[in-house]
């Protein structure tokens, strides 16, 4: 299943577009430049977040791109009655836009780092993406559980996504933050990562804690939502 | 006794009975009071105008909703790793564009967790002519041919039960066909047990050996073709008037109101007649009528006298 929901999402040459030239262009060079204009010089640690933040914010858009396609059409239906749970489906499904969104990253690293003469410690960036990949999943499944709970689900999604971009310290680190926002930040899951790539000896063990906590939650509000779609005959009946 | 294999075909499938169902935010029942048995085998068609309750029976049949009140529900265990017990066609959004034909297979196959072996999968191509386009895209497929696929991929799951939702609807005459001749041949192979919810009046006399009537989240008659038709006689006499229903008393006035509906179409009343008129020269002499034609009697005409004849009765 894995093999053919990867298949069919890099046969979408929209795909393609965003992963080579909206991710690396639109969404990664306006802050370098704006950051090089204020420095004079290209930083590796906001490239690298740059480039997990796209990540991030490209796949979970694809994921909820999908899952909207899915759950607008029989094909939620057809999943519904299958042997296979929603929540196996949409790990396959996140799996598969994480697999295809990766190696873009990797890609766009690679190239900006000979471009701008950067030192970016590939094996570091290897564990950071790692973590990205653990957020992507994270995210999916809360993103799963508000969007069978939502209607008109992707408005919101937008000015949430948008929310993350300005809290989670992808541009500046979240200790200049005031102390409540700062609190607020650390709730989500990509902060966590962007406050590792800026300084590794972070402890974030017990974060994971909290990680686990919300994949608990995220599982019990899918299993809720289910038995409320049984119930009701869909998903905001 | 009763002999096993007699036994088993009379066992029924399904059973329910004082099933309701009544969406939040609704004042009325989608349904009411569903009793409903299905036997193994057999193919059931379910009719009804838009907003019968159709779609909400298919969805409890399916295990896609839990009735908000039922004295006795028996449906099909949830489809598991084992088995695929029921199958639901819906229309060709189905299937998932960006894959081949062969891939959609395939993944419907691992998303119910079924095998099949290559030769299985083409010999069932092969029967829908969609053999030499495996390797092509779904998008670049018609809506029929989308619609095939779709049924052999669900039947490829070995269901007991095979739902399907309005399955020839946005599809042309030959299409229609061709689907109805797949569902007919492919029920008798794999016997499986069939209800096709449907608009098409003619496909649904044709497929289905028994027949389900929904109005007002009702089941207005539930019974054999056979005998439905037994019930109705041969005949139905449809006649046009252009005048209003008043002006009809003179041809109504002796008989039953159960033999026959009036309704209106295209700016002229028409009277369907469901009985032996023993005195038709009075209508088919008459210079008032614009057309008067006796003929064989059709589901459709069927459909349209427990619909007309329910309007007032059913609240």
């Amino acid at each position: 299943m894995f093999r053919l929901l990867f298949l069919s999402l890099a046969r979408n040459k929209w795909n393609l577009v965003k992963i080579f030239l909206l991710s690396p262009f639109n969404m990664i060079l306006p802050p370098l430049f704006i950051g090089m204009a204020i420095s004079g010089y290209v930083d590796e640690g906001t490239t690298l977040r740059l480039c997990l933040w796209s990540c991030f914010s490209f796949s979970i858009f694809e994921v909820v791109n999908r899952r909207m396609e899915t759950f607008n059409t029989e094909k939620i239906q057809d999943v519904m009655i299958s042997a296979t749970s929603l929540f196996s489906f949409s790990f396959f499904q996140t799996c598969a836009v994480n697999v295809l969104y990766i190696p873009s990253l990797f890609i766009t690293l690679f190239l900006y780092n000979i471009i701008f003469n950067l030192k970016i410690d590939f094996a570091f960036a290897c564990l950071c993406v790692f973590l990205v990949f653990i957020n992507n999943l994270l995210m999916s499944y809360i993103l799963l559980a508000v969007q069978m709970k939502t209607p008109n689900y992707f408005n919101r999604f937008n000015f949430l996504m948008d929310v993350i971009y300005a809290l989670c310290g992808v541009l500046y680190p979240i200790e200049i933050m005031p102390i409540f926002i700062k609190y607020i930040a650390r709730i989500l899951p990509i902060t966590n990562i962007m406050e590792f790539s800026y300084s590794p000896s972070v402890e974030i063990t017990h974060r994971f804690v909290m990680w686990v906590g919300f994949f608990v939650l995220s599982f019990l509000l899918v299993r809720s939502s289910k038995r409320k779609y049984l119930h009701s005959g869909g998903f905001y009946g | 006794m009763i002999p096993w294999r007699l036994k088993e075909s009379i066992v029924s499938l399904i059973s329910m009975k004082n099933v309701c169902q009544k969406y939040k935010g609704n004042d009325f029942f989608s349904l009411k009071n569903i009793d409903l048995e299905i036997s193994k085998g057999e193919i059931l068609g379910l009719i009804g105008p838009n907003g019968a309750g159709k779609t909400t029976l298919i969805k409890i049949l399916s295990g896609l909703l839990v009735p908000t009140s039922y004295d006795e529900l028996k449906l099909l265990k949830k489809n598991d790793k084992k088995n695929t017990r029921v199958g639901l066609i819906l229309n060709s959004n189905q299937l998932y564009d960006e894959l081949t034909v062969l891939e959609n297979i395939k993944f419907s196959l691992s998303l119910f967790k079924q095998k099949r072996t290559m030769d299985e999968i083409d010999s069932m191509l092969k029967l829908v002519d969609l053999y030499d386009r495996k390797s092509k895209l779904v998008r670049t497929l018609s809506t029929g041919m989308k619609q095939k696929l779709n049924i052999i991929k669900t039947m490829m799951l070995n269901v007991e039960l095979l739902i399907l939702d309005e399955p020839t609807s946005g599809l042309d005459p030959i299409s229609k066909v061709e689907i109805n001749n797949l569902l007919s041949e492919l029920s008798q192979k794999f016997k499986v047990t069939v209800i096709i919810s449907s608009h098409v009046m003619n496909e649904v006399e044709r497929l289905c050996s028994r027949v389900v009537f929904l109005n007002k989240g009702m089941i207005i008659e539930n019974c054999s073709m056979g005998d439905l038709f037994d019930k109705f006689g041969k005949k139905i006499y449809e006649i046009h008037f252009p005048c209003e229903d008043g002006k009809l008393k003179p041809f109504t006035e002796n008989m039953n109101p159960e033999d026959y509906i009036v309704f209106h179409q295209n700016n002229s009343t028409v009277m369907m007649i469901f009985h032996e008129l023993s005195d038709f020269k009075k209508f088919s002499s008459n210079d008032f009528i614009e057309s008067f034609q006796e003929r064989r009697i059709q589901l459709e005409d069927i459909f349209f006298y427990y619909i007309y004849k329910n309007k007032e009765s059913v609240v």
